[in-house]
């Protein structure tokens, strides 16, 4: 199991959709954080607290795209990722770009 | 000799005295639970009123920020005092850092609302480098203003089924 604290491994302002948009979006998450570990089967859990706010745009290139990415399906994605804060409508908002994503 | 009736009523009569006296602390107790319970609701009535006035406060401010957000073209063609992505996304950050403390203090379920409004605000195009300035008759503009006001609905709807 990985565990991975966007606000300590990646950035307090995460910003942006694609790596255009900025040096800590969405797409770089995902490429940087998401992908290897998940196409070689291991659990991430992600820890969503501590960042100053997301934009929605981050939160579904990054949850979303590595759903679409890797073509998992749904209960793939309650096998591998697990989103993790104290504000439930993070949670409820990423889990439902990963469902909507999954083939 | 007393008779049997006469110490009957001795005890009658004590019995009366105590049953007087204890009721008369039950009253006193009981009374004392009952306003105090009274007064405890009202006060979480006035405490949640007071959190819900200051978190429409707020929904308000980001509103306007974000409608003038979108009305602003990107970059450097973007007047220097006009909101900005930061601002916005660090004002939705605490908004719903703290409507979901209030979930756990008070049971105040606003969770599907948060998220639509927060959706509004920062989808689209809202990073893009491109945006462009925004029409008042926009649907991004309405779809703003029609989930702040669905969060502020809901937020009421709560506070008058919790203090009906």
């Amino acid at each position: 199991m990985i565990m991975i604290s966007i606000a300590k491994d990646f950035s307090r302002f995460p910003a942006g959709r694609f790596f255009s948009d900025g040096p800590y979006s969405g797409e770089k998450f995902r490429e940087e954080f998401l992908i290897e570990p998940i196409k070689k089967g291991e659990e991430i859990v992600v820890d969503l607290d501590g960042v100053a706010g997301y934009g929605s745009s981050f939160l579904e290139e990054a949850f979303g795209g590595v759903v679409r990415k890797l073509k998992l399906a749904r209960a793939k994605v309650d096998e591998f990722i697990k989103v993790r804060s104290t504000d439930e409508s993070l949670v409820a908002e990423v889990t439902s770009y990963m469902y909507e994503a999954a083939a | 000799m007393p008779s049997y009736s006469d110490s009957t009523f001795e005890w009658i009569k004590v019995g009366l005295q105590a049953v007087g006296y204890l009721g008369g602390w039950a009253l006193i107790v009981g009374g004392w639970v009952f306003t105090s319970r009274d007064s405890l609701k009202r006060e979480r009535r006035k405490e949640l009123r007071a959190r819900i006035d200051g978190f429409i406060e707020v929904i308000e401010e980001i509103e306007k920020n974000a409608l003038a957000y979108y009305k602003t073209p990107a970059g450097a063609d973007a007047p220097s005092d006009s909101p900005n992505q930061a601002w916005l996304v660090s004002a939705l950050g605490r908004l719903s850092r703290g409507l979901s403390r209030l979930k756990k203090a008070q049971n105040v379920n606003v969770v599907a609302q948060i998220v639509r409004f927060r959706q509004s605000v920062t989808s689209g195009d809202f990073d893009s480098k491109e945006r462009l300035a925004r029409k008042d008759t926009d649907p991004v503009l309405h779809k703003i203003s029609v989930s702040a006001l669905e969060l502020i609905e809901h937020l009421e709807s709560e506070y008058d089924r919790i203090h009906p």
